[in-house]
């Protein structure tokens, strides 16, 4: 319970930090309005509305009754953006959290302990990078079916190696140094050297590495929607909405740009508080 | 005689260097009485830091033993290991590096006995880092600050203070102050040195400096290539030295008085051969003045006095 006590304290410092920090508030502010309105998005529209087909009101531009327009379909665009967030945030979300825990985990383990089990790790590694990313989720999509589950798994491990060496590296910068040496001197078991001493003074580029591989995580998806191995239409999703409108540029520029600005701004706003966290975190950026 | 405290007993740590093996530390025979100053002096990659790990078992010994109150430290389970090391305990070279930098001065020197479960609650733990600190003289205001934050004379406090916070019986200090000015390494080494009075404390002083070591040691242990080559106690090694090496070495020492200026010195010739897989006989033997067709035999360390221990077969 003390420890407790102290943790807390830890992150409040951390969060008291980070709220000084204008822009990283900018982009938790942004991230939090999104995940509300997907969060509601049924009360705010229901889903019937992001599928309903329309010939009448193909392709119209904002309105009053339709504030971001209308797709090829008659869809209201605004709707599915709403819609299409719950699966496009999810995606980003869960795949960039599973890849970083599997990735983090193994390149903390090639990183700390070397030997052969590093070499291992890494040849694996190795192995699946020299497959273009694309083309490994999409195998993996051809193999297991084409359905959310497999969707996550398949960009999950495409992005896995990235994590991996990314971490190896950064353990293997900390790991070399006395402090390292010193815990071990007093007897502190491996779990809490790398919990504890090796982790905090690696965090810095991992933090960034994840928030900036969410969008990569969006778009991949939309790839492989575009192509038809991941999210099934008419279920909406920004990916897929904004290979859809390509066809209608010129002439409905407003279909690529609602779901665009949409990964952008969650792009922009998760690398924000990425950066933001890195600093918060490391007490040499005090004040 | 006063008891013995730690003894390596043929102590070899080799590293793998492709095929070959580099000879760190190779058969070092060494003995710590309780409450004295071994001092290890040789100059640098002759093994002195690898020693002081090896004895700690930071790394594995390839060969040989460790003896600490007459129970072998390298046979021990990891249980042991981790209760060993909370009697014995090592100072480091390099201030900047051997402090964790995202923890704060208390955490730092709190982490040890948290890991070791020394006191029961926070509000112990908390008691006994603050007096840590009065101990090596960090001011209370400081608690709070990282590592960044201090200068390194301050930094390598924190660090004795780490290392006493479990209580140890022996400190290996690994070049503790040759980081620092030379007016902080004063403040540092009479530190260590009250610490040791005050503490019953017994050290094993690695370091490359002379001057250093004649102030702080009982005994001296002189290393080149992995081996030790003399062992004495301090006034008898600096009066009468009997390998050509620490004579050498000794003669090296700068004497700040004019009338010594044309004091001759002893100057060793060549490079220092290298430690991968040595050849055979005294390592010493190509660079040494004295050279004869014996110092191609294995060289044995053996007493020609009472605790004067030379490895050289024909001894000056």
């Amino acid at each position: 319970m003390e420890s407790k006590r102290k943790k807390q304290s830890q992150l409040r410092e951390v969060w008291r930090r980070l709220k000084k920090d204008k822009t990283a508030m900018v982009g938790l502010f942004i991230i939090i309005v999104f995940a509300l309105a997907v969060i509601f998005a049924e009360q705010i529209s229901p889903f019937h509305n992001a599928i309903r087909q329309s010939g009448e009101h193909r392709l119209q531009p904002p309105s009053a009754d339709f504030i971001f327009g209308t797709d090829a379909f008659g869809r209201d665009i605004f709707t599915r953006v709403l819609h299409g967030g719950r699966i496009s945030l999810s995606i980003g979300f869960v795949t960039a959290s599973a890849s970083l825990l599997i990735g983090g985990l193994l390149g903390a383990m090639a990183g700390f302990y070397g030997g052969w089990g590093d070499e291992v790790i890494m040849r694996i590694m190795d192995t699946l990078m020299s497959i273009p990313s694309i083309l490994l989720s999409l195998a993996i999509v051809a193999a297991l079916g084409a359905n959310m589950t497999n969707l996550l798994i398949a960009i999950t491990v495409a992005s896995i190696p990235a994590f991996t060496r990314l971490v190896r590296a950064s353990v293997l910068t900390v790991v070399e140094q006395d402090f390292i040496e010193a815990a071990r001197a007093c007897g502190t078991s491996d779990f809490r050297i790398i919990c504890k001493h090796i982790l905090p003074n690696a965090i810095g580029p991992i933090i960034v590495q994840t928030t900036a591989s969410v969008s990569g995580m969006i778009l991949a998806a939309a790839a492989l929607s575009f192509i038809g191995m991941g999210v099934q239409p008419p279920q909406p999703e920004w990916g897929a909405m904004l290979s859809e409108a390509r066809e209608f540029i010129r002439t409905a520029p407003h279909m690529l740009v609602f779901p665009g600005f949409a990964i952008i701004l969650s792009a922009l706003s998760f690398n924000l508080i990425g950066d933001g966290l890195r600093d918060a975190l490391d007490p040499r950026l005090k004040d | 005689m006063s008891q013995v405290l730690l003894e390596t007993k043929g102590l070899k740590k080799y590293f793998k260097v492709g095929k070959k093996n580099l000879h760190a530390v190779d058969d070092v025979n060494i003995k710590i009485n309780l409450g004295s100053t071994l001092g290890i002096v040789g100059e640098s990659g002759c093994g002195k830091t690898t020693l002081g790990r090896v004895i700690l078992r930071l790394h594995e010994p390839t060969g040989g033993d460790v003896i600490f109150e007459g129970q072998s430290v390298t046979k021990m389970s990891k249980k042991e290991l981790k209760k060993f090391h909370t009697s014995a305990q090592i100072i480091f070279q390099d201030p900047f590096s051997s402090l964790n930098p995202r923890m704060s001065v208390e955490e730092i020197i709190a982490e040890p006995m948290i890991v070791n479960k020394i006191h029961k609650t926070r509000k112990e733990i908390m008691k006994r880092t603050a007096e840590l600190m009065d101990i090596v003289g960090i001011s209370e205001r400081l608690a709070t600050a990282y590592p960044h934050e201090l200068d390194g004379g301050r930094r390598q406090r924190i660090g004795i203070a780490r290392a006493l916070s479990v209580d140890p019986k022996f400190i290996v200090c690994d070049e503790p102050v040759s980081a620092l000015d030379v007016s902080i390494q004063a403040q540092v080494l009479n530190l260590l040195m009250d610490l040791q009075r005050d503490l019953d404390l017994t050290y094993m002083f690695i370091t490359h400096d002379l001057s250093v070591v004649k102030h702080i040691s009982n005994e001296i242990a002189v290393m080149y290539l992995g081996q030790c080559v003399e062992r004495a106690p301090s006034r008898e090694l600096f009066a009468n030295p009997r390998h050509p090496y620490t004579k050498a070495l000794l003669s090296a020492i700068p004497i700040p008085d004019l009338s010594m200026r044309s004091r001759k010195i002893e100057i060793i010739k060549g490079e220092l051969a290298s430690p991968i897989d040595p050849k055979p006989g005294c390592r010493f033997a190509a660079r040494c003045p004295y050279v004869g067709d014996a110092c191609h035999e294995p060289q044995e360390l053996s007493e020609l006095s009472p605790n004067h221990f030379v490895a050289c077969i024909k001894p000056l």
